[in-house]
């Protein structure tokens, strides 16, 4: 049964064929709409990350403190709601840290050989069935 | 675990305490059909799931419904250290500022996790396919 995706090439295909292993990686590097559908935010944090020059000059734009914001009451909510519960700020904070520390520490495999560089290839691969099995 | 840190590699072997892994490396390994939500599923109804199971595969595992045709299944690697005997669901802020909102407070939280990630994480972490009775596509 072939279960996986993931971007590959010859190269990476051949490093399976000899190492007997496959690769995972982080979500967050590798192609958006697929690994999920909370990414967005996750993935504003990497960019702000990968710009700076100077991590002590990163100030958080109007619009991404509004998509944290909108987040976090989203979640907080729902929280809420399931656990019949009202956080405190510090209880949110902790809870979130937690959630952001798991979103980051985690590695999927997914695996095909389309070359999901291409926009126009990524936008067939993702509208296209694909059966593998 | 075999490490190669000049190409950024990690290989896992897989230990038979299923969160464990060889060296006593804390980590979990699932494998997960996609579950194709409908295209309209809002943020709200994703964390009304994972604040019932409290699982974080929830976060990974799910994809809109006009993609339900690829019909997904997923590897997902829970890492949360590769040093030995050791776990953990946190990081130091490496900011000490003082935060006007709760959203300033996550925004440069966020920024620390994903700069402790990238420092000291792998990119890409290897698993032998013979231990898990994975086949390559090809």
């Amino acid at each position: 049964m072939k279960y996986i995706y993931k971007l590959i090439d010859d190269k990476e295909k051949a490093d399976i064929e000899k190492t007997k292993s496959i690769s995972l990686s982080r979500p967050l590097l590798e192609f958006g709409l697929p690994e999920g559908l909370i990414i967005d935010f996750f993935r504003d944090i990497y960019s702000e990350l990968k710009s700076a020059k100077n991590l002590d000059l990163i100030n958080p734009s109007k619009e991404i403190l509004d998509r944290i914001t909108e987040w976090y009451e989203t979640y907080l909510d729902t929280f809420n709601e399931v656990y019949n519960t009202q956080l405190s700020e510090y209880e949110a904070l902790t809870e979130l840290k937690i959630f952001i520390c798991i979103y980051f520490q985690t590695y999927c495999g997914y695996f095909t050989y389309e070359s999901l560089n291409d926009e126009q290839i990524l936008s067939e691969y993702l509208e296209q069935p694909r059966f593998y099995s | 675990m075999e490490t190669d840190e000049k190409n950024d590699r990690f290989v896992f072997y897989q230990n038979n305490n299923a969160k464990l892994f060889d060296k006593n490396i804390v980590a979990s390994l699932h494998k997960h059909n996609i579950e194709y939500l409908d295209n309209s599923t809002a943020l709200k109804e994703l964390f009304l799931i994972y604040n019932k199971t409290r699982s974080s595969a929830t976060w990974f595992k799910y994809s809109k419904k006009y993609l339900d045709q690829q019909k997904d299944s997923r590897i997902i690697f829970h890492l949360p250290s590769y040093k030995i005997n050791s776990s953990r669901v946190a990081c130091d802020n490496l900011f000490s500022k003082c935060y006007n909102s709760l959203a300033e407070a996550l925004f440069y939280y966020s920024i620390s996790v994903a700069k402790d990630s990238l420092d000291n994480f792998p990119q890409y972490v290897f698993l032998r396919i013979s231990d898990y009775k994975i086949t390559p596509i090809g």
